[in-house]
């Protein structure tokens, strides 16, 4: 028997069953209705459905930010509050908040794919370098990292002066990924979806991030130190699964905005409103 | 009841996409004790969509399926989890020290068929699952998914000689059970 062959056998043990999974499949969804089927695309309904679900969401964002975060506001220099106005009926997009330089939009995130992926890069016509993190700063302009974090979180040790932020270029010079990654969280030992994490990716070039999250089509910007931003909350289930149940959920922020010519994506785990908009704040200063 | 088109449309995707999501949870799992759950319910949610949505929804029937893929290694772990896997610091580069594999021919090696039975076959299995998640994972990729050297450098985000090494490295303490 050739080694290879037994091998795949002993692997072959953990990985899964072509035909059972697709059984599996076919038979645990057997009940659900196709009566949506005639909507050709759903865009309209999905319009319709998208409405009803940011109104849900400012609604239920007005009500949370009004009482449960009353000092969620942070504040500029100057001592105006950044952030939450809870006297602005939100629900009606076509009237401004009192200040439109200041306010801040929770919007519920959809839960659909997206349908195109762009991080794959041909090793025949691209290749990589790995820079230092101050040629990262160089190549940026300036260093991103927040002057503000939540209390207890440390960045990762990753942001040591190591060659490893990975640039892609086509074979002509250009840059044809520029994305670079910043960790922080409120501890590095094992395994926990509780802990307190923020990843700040950035770019120079065209967003071509590989993103999971998809905004709704009805979403508010919103605007901390004048710089508009799309902000978005919901939840994440974590693992381990059992019976394709969750073992819990947690809460998981995104802010996309431009600032100084870098585009940034900003994703907080387990942070509180609060401490996500002061993070956020500190970055465009 | 779903319809008869939907299903049909789902086996059609299964059938070509199968393959290349395997390969992605592989690669990208920080655990590959979950690439099973992670596969199923990959197909679990596409199979879903097909149903509630209707067999028009999908129009790139092959990002979609890799874009559910994504999504579900995403929630499986925490970010920071995702990204201590995909990050080169996880994968120290051991480039510098070739490993000599003189003596071990990766493609023709034989076991004597009298000493391949349940309990060798399972020996195995147990000798790969106290390896290093990489590990685990480049013998999974070449073994179970026949990729290249190169496609699994590519995958792992790993220099060719990093994955040879670890591969013969390994090869080599795995003939110790059976020679």
């Amino acid at each position: 028997m050739k080694e290879r062959d037994l091998i795949k056998r002993s692997i072959n043990r953990n990985m899964p069953n072509i035909d059972e999974v697709r059984n599996s499949c076919i038979a645990q969804n057997a009940g659900i209705s196709n009566s949506n089927s005639n909507t050709r695309g759903g865009l309209g309904k999905k319009r319709h459905v998208s409405a009803v679900v940011f109104v849900v969401a400012i609604l239920v964002a007005a009500a949370v930010l009004s009482n449960v975060l009353p000092s969620a506001s942070t504040y500029l220099s100057d001592g105006k509050p950044v952030g939450i106005d809870d006297t602005i009926d939100r629900t009606n997009k076509d009237v401004p908040p009192s200040d439109p330089m200041e306010s801040v939009y929770f919007n519920q995130m959809t839960d659909e794919p997206m349908s195109d992926s762009k991080l794959y890069f041909d090793p025949e016509k691209t290749y990589e370098e790995m820079l230092t993190l101050a040629q990262v700063w160089k190549y940026l302009g300036r260093d991103i990292r927040p002057k503000h974090l939540p209390n207890g979180m440390n960045a990762a040790t990753a942001q040591s002066d190591e060659p490893h932020y990975r640039m892609i270029y086509h074979n002509d010079g250009s840059v044809a990924w520029d994305q670079f990654h910043f960790i922080y969280s409120e501890s590095f030992e094992g395994y926990d979806p509780l802990h307190k994490t923020l990843r700040i990716t950035v770019s120079k070039t065209t967003a071509k991030s590989d993103l999971l999250y998809v905004w709704s089509e009805d979403m508010n910007e919103s605007k901390i130190n004048g710089t508009e931003m799309k902000i978005g909350a919901r939840k994440m289930s974590f693992g381990p699964y059992t019976d394709h149940q969750p073992a819990g959920y947690y809460d998981l922020f995104i802010a996309e905005f431009g600032f100084r010519g870098v585009d940034y994506q900003v994703v907080g785990e387990n942070l509180s409103k609060e401490e996500f908009i002061e993070t956020l704040s500190s970055m465009v200063e | 009841m779903v319809g008869r088109n939907a299903k049909a449309l789902f086996h059609e995707i299964y059938d070509s996409t199968n393959r290349k999501v395997l390969v992605y949870i592989t690669a990208k799992c920080s655990n590959t004790a979950d690439i099973i759950d992670i596969f199923q319910e990959t197909y679990m949610e596409l199979y879903s969509v097909i149903a509630k949505r209707g067999e028009n929804y999908i129009e790139n029937k092959e990002a979609f399926v890799m874009k559910l893929a994504r999504q579900k290694v995403s929630r499986y772990y925490s970010l920071l989890d995702r990204l201590k896997a995909v990050l080169p610091l996880a994968y120290p580069s051991r480039d510098g020290e070739e490993f000599d594999r003189s003596g071990l021919d990766i493609h023709s090696f034989s076991v004597e068929d009298n000493i391949v039975n349940e309990a060798l076959i399972e020996q195995v299995n147990t000798f790969l699952s106290s390896k290093p998640e990489v590990i685990k994972k480049i013998f999974y990729l070449f073994y179970q998914m026949e990729l290249t050297i190169p496609e699994i450098a590519t995958h792992l985000s790993m220099s060719e000689s990093n994955v040879k090494n670890r591969l013969y490295r390994t090869l080599k303490e795995l003939r110790k059970l059976y020679q």
